[in-house]
């Protein structure tokens, strides 16, 4: 809201500075924002009145409470009071009495309409507000001054010499000010004539009954609105005005009549005409509450050492009503703030004109406690700390994607990640679901950075994602995933291994990490991933992710045509491994039974064998158990992969370091070599292959 | 010296590779090597004469196989060293080493925040980011037709009721977590009959507003905090506040709390610090004012404990919230703030 520095010095004598009444008012509780120097020398304060302030959204309610700070009597403008027996015959018919409180309207006849004098239309401009004629322009100016909305109807126009203020039964027509035509859903509260609407009432009047140049007779209306009733109005309507503004954050409902007379006032002196009529329908009254309070409460709530003088002042000087008995007060808040309505609302009064600087900074006094709900936290930095270490950078996106996506990477239909949360007001078309996987996010963030010539991409995003549950809340479920790329470009050194097995290298650490060992790989069957060239990760029947190279047909979709597309991928659920991030598993027990003591021997085998195998059958085959009843081997590792020369079209040698130990004893090599040759043998007949020459 | 100690010695000058040297090995220790060929002269000899040229041979034997793995050593040295310094290094190319990612300045700095407030003893705790209408506005003294709805521009979401009180939105803040955690801790007390026990934690994560520009992003992240337990004052709030920014922004950044409006805190305060750009002259930063606002903070709103079951004669408490990309923003000079969000590896490789 802009408010003149002058003008708020017309009820206030004050010698203080713009700025320093910015400051004033910045550190009571009205924020001045910004204020700029006019070339008449007046300073506009642009403030920021907070949604419970409405009795500051106005000259005089600034000057309040600036007069509560400075400790400076205010002077509020001269008003004659147009006693007035008669109605003129005009009536107001208050139906809900729910909606509208109080209608308060002057009848003034003979007005000469006509531009308003130079100062008042400078106030309005300065404030935002735009001149029009000397009776709208002076319904605006009490507005600006008071707070209080007021509306000028033209009597004339006004049909059957009466006001009727209802709710709509059903959606009504009705053209405003503006010129246009509306549809008033039912419930809004109209101020109808004895024909039908002429106002939306505390929103905007209607074009019909508008003062014009040729207007000589009005009526001024003055009224307190529901607020909530009001504001759904506003809403359904689209429609927001000065006077919707206030009467949503609630007017002042004892200054309805006050602020008519004021109007009434300014027009005897600028429009001419004469009272015929005043009247004040104040059905529903307002009392405001009685709330006790007691020094004791303000000083432990506050912290600080504030005597019963000073509070019953403060109280004083912002107009509550007091009464004490040394350290107990009853206080009654002015009609005017209807903001306060417990104890607590009056211990903000007293500190924010105590003034908050003048509290004094003390650290809280807590017993210690033991927390298990950071555990999370500290997992996830571990898992991010070793993330980075192994290269990849981390990013966020937003959580808002579009079903493009499900066609960009073949999701089929009934696939789990259709089950989406939609957005009901996206703030643009390909941002109106959440998303339920994170790939996406991370081929656009690698198509951003290609696009600014990044030859490799190590990427990864830890969030939060979304399925549709169909009551209510949507699952909120924990992913990981991770994109490595790199252009084939030439480099320093050799990477040591394939794309594949370099991102499952990143996996396998991180499932060790979140202490999921009975995962199991299968084949993928994701259609973005490349068929030979990826896997899904199960624990039990649950699919909880997928890695491997993403397709070319994908890279293609996503416009990264390369001539050897080399992206990786992984994404998996980090919320629901066998050890849920949420909770420390328990760690087994240090066992000395571990470091056994006596030597092992060691022995290799390099095996030929079909493609078809993968080196984890023959590891299985290895530690087949009938074989090795007495567990003696410790380890198996394979050592060497290889296809290509000397080794026939259609096969691959594989090859296995095995670890042999006895726990009690030393073993004999010649136990070995028979258990060996027996597993040699094994595999041998299992598999068909043969021995590596 | 005995003659044979002394024509090895001969011999092994003589010798310059490692090869040569196994050769030579092979001919004085080999299995028909000279010491052998010695020791099958033990048989001829007197008894009398054997001992003695027993000693002398293990003791021709000692001294060559020590003269032996002496020489070795010197050799293998000299060897690698001369390989090596065919193929000298490059001290001025890179290691070979995996060069460590980029951190989000988002988690540094949640981070940070996290560490400060563990160590004071918080805990860390979460609340789902679609929430009811319930959680977000209605338990946190924000009715249905409030203005005090406008503050936040909200997304809604399509479950639930259509609208109201039934509605499912995107959080527009963290602070629905206070009300779940405090309903938790009642629930908790009711069920095992101990007292409420005393509450401080923040709650990080992932906020949404309907808004979009240079300053605002329809996802952000803040975080929250709560302190709740017997004779928490105002004082406290003011401390624990100051403290926290002068750990985060210096030891000497002004601090001022200044009154504001949040429906679910009574008394409600901005909370400003010194403009760390100008350092109070004035600027763009902080229009002019010197001064920048950084969070927002109050007393616990007596209506909000009442929706959860606290009673207010016996608890007062505190909270707080901030938003961190403003805070790293200001940490780091960032002035656009979808930076965050573009994924561009040139600005996220910088933290």
């Amino acid at each position: 809201m802009l408010i003149s520095y002058n003008w708020l010095k017309e009820y206030i004598d004050f010698k203080e500075s713009p700025e320093a009444i910015a400051d004033i008012l910045t550190m009571s509780g009205l924020e001045v924002e910004s204020y700029k120097t006019l070339d008449g020398g007046d300073v506009i304060l642009e403030l920021n009145v907070t949604p419970n302030r409405a009795d500051c959204l106005s000259v005089i309610g600034v000057a309040r409470d600036v007069s509560a700070v400075l400790k400076k009597k205010l002077t509020l403008p001269e008003i004659n009071d147009f006693k007035s027996d008669s109605d003129a015959g005009f009536k107001v018919e208050i139906i809900d009495k729910r909606l509208c409180h109080r209608y308060c309207g002057i009848i003034i006849n003979g007005v000469k309409v006509a531009p308003s004098p130079d100062w008042m239309q400078k106030r309005l401009n300065s404030s935002g507000i735009r001149p029009i004629n000397n009776v709208v322009d002076i319904t605006n100016y009490v507005l600006l001054e008071f707070g209080q909305p007021l509306h000028a109807f033209d009597l004339k126009k006004l049909k059957g010499d009466k006001i009727i203020v209802r709710a709509a039964d059903e959606p009504e027509a009705i053209t405003t000010l503006d010129g246009v035509e509306r549809t008033i859903p039912a419930g809004s509260l109209l101020i109808c004539d004895a024909e039908g609407p002429v106002a939306l009432a505390g929103v905007m009047g209607g074009e019909g009954s508008a003062v014009f140049d040729t207007t000589t007779d009005i009526l001024i209306e003055s009224a307190w609105f529901d607020p909530s009733s009001i504001r759904v109005t506003s809403k359904q309507t689209g429609l927001r005005s000065e006077s919707s503004f206030r009467f949503e954050r609630q007017t002042d409902i004892d200054g309805v009549k006050n602020a008519a007379l004021r109007a009434v006032s300014l027009m005897m002196e600028l429009c001419g005409g004469r009272v015929s009529g005043v009247i004040d329908n104040y059905p529903t009254r307002y009392e405001a509450p009685q709330i006790a309070l007691t020094r004791e409460k303000v000083q432990g709530f506050l912290g600080v050492q504030i005597t019963g003088d000073e509070i019953e002042d403060i109280l004083k000087r912002l107009d509550f009503k007091v009464e004490r008995q040394t350290g107990d007060f009853i206080a009654t808040p002015p009609s005017f703030r209807r903001d306060i309505e417990l104890e607590a609302d009056l211990i903000e009064e007293v500190a924010r004109i105590y003034g908050y600087n003048n509290i004094p900074s003390v650290m809280p006094e807590v017993a210690l406690a033991i927390n298990n709900e950071s555990d999370k936290h500290r997992k996830l930095g571990e898992l991010r700390h070793s993330l980075r270490y192994a290269g990849f950078t981390e990013t966020i996106n937003y959580s808002f994607t579009t079903r493009e996506d499900f066609t960009l990477l073949d999701i089929p239909a009934g696939d789990e990640r259709r089950k989406v949360v939609t957005v009901k007001n996206p703030l643009q078309k390909d941002f109106d679901i959440l998303r339920t996987f994170l790939l996406p996010s991370l081929l656009r963030n690698l198509k951003y950075n290609i696009s600014f010539s990044a030859k490799e991409v190590n990427i990864y995003e830890i969030s939060t994602v979304f399925f549709e549950t169909g009551n209510g809340f949507p699952a909120e479920r924990l992913k990981l995933a991770v994109l490595s790329y790199s252009s084939g470009g030439k480099k320093l050194y050799t990477e040591p291994a394939a794309h594949f097995y370099r991102i499952k290298g990143q996996l396998e650490p991180i499932l060790s990490g979140l202490r999921c060992v009975k995962y199991e790989l299968r084949p993928s069957n994701e259609d973005f991933l490349e068929n030979d060239q990826s896997a899904d990760v199960f624990i039990g029947d649950e699919k909880i992710g997928f890695f491997g190279l993403l397709s070319a047909e994908t890279a293609a979709r996503f416009e990264m045509i390369d001539d050897k597309p080399d992206i990786a991928v992984f994404e998996m659920f980090i919320d629901k491994t066998d050890a849920p991030i949420e909770h420390e598993r328990a760690i087994p027990m240090f066992s000395t039974n571990l470091m056994f003591k006596y030597p092992s021997i060691e022995r290799d085998i390099a095996i030929v064998v079909d493609d078809a195998y993968q080196s984890g059958d023959i590891i299985n085959l290895i530690k087949t158990e009938h074989l090795d009843p007495e567990r003696l081997i410790e380890s198996v590792e394979i050592f060497d992969h290889y296809k290509g020369k000397n080794i026939p079209e259609g096969k691959k040698s594989l090859a296995f370091h095995i670890v042999y130990r006895a726990r009690e004893r030393t073993l004999l090599e010649s136990e070995i070599d028979a258990l060996h040759a027996e597993i040699v043998r094994h595999i041998i007949s299992k598999t068909g292959g043969a021995l590596r020459a | 010296m005995t003659a044979l100690q002394e024509l090895f010695l001969k011999e092994l000058e003589g010798v310059a590779s490692t090869a040569a040297l196994r050769e030579l090995r092979s001919r004085y220790t080999g299995k028909n090597g000279v010491i052998t060929g010695e020791l099958k002269k033990l048989p001829a000899l007197a008894p009398h004469e054997r001992a003695a040229f027993g000693k002398q041979v293990n003791s021709d034997k000692v001294f060559i196989e020590e003269r032996l793995k002496e020489y070795e050593q010197v050799l293998v040295s000299k060897e690698i060293k001369a390989k090596l310094s065919k193929d000298p290094v490059d001290i001025t190319l890179p290691g070979y080493y995996k060069k460590p990612g980029g951190r989000h300045p988002v988690t540094v700095v949640l981070a940070e925040i996290a560490d400060i407030f563990v160590s004071m003893g918080f805990s860390i705790e979460e609340g789902p980011e679609v929430e009811s209408d319930y959680y977000n506005f209605s338990a946190l003294n924000i009715p249905l037709n409030h203005p005090a709805r406008d503050m936040q521009d909200t997304f809604y979401i399509e479950t639930g009721g259509q609208s109201g009180e039934g509605a499912f939105v995107l959080r527009t803040h963290t602070s629905p977590v206070q009300i779940r955690v405090m309903e938790r801790r009642v629930n908790e007390s009711r069920h095992n009959g101990a007292p409420l026990p005393p509450l401080r934690f923040i709650a990080p994560g992932k906020v949404y507003r309907c808004d979009s520009d240079i300053s605002h992003c329809p996802m952000f992240h803040q975080v929250e905090g709560l302190v709740v337990d017997k004779n928490i004052s105002f004082a406290n709030l003011k401390g624990l506040l100051e403290g926290f920014l002068r750990k985060v922004f210096g030891p000497s950044v002004p601090v001022r709390l200044r009154p504001s409006f949040f429906p679910f805190t009574e008394p409600s305060a901005e909370v400003d610090m010194g403009c760390y750009f100008c350092k109070g002259g004035g600027c763009r930063v902080c229009k002019g004012t010197g001064w920048i606002e950084i969070m927002g903070a109050g007393m616990v709103d007596p209506r909000v404990f009442k929706a959860v079951g606290y009673d207010t004669n016996k608890y007062s408490g505190f909270a707080f919230g901030m938003g961190i990309e403003r805070i790293a923003s200001l940490k780091y000079g960032i002035d656009d703030i979808r930076l965050y969000y573009e994924g561009d590896l040139r600005f996220l490789r910088q933290f």
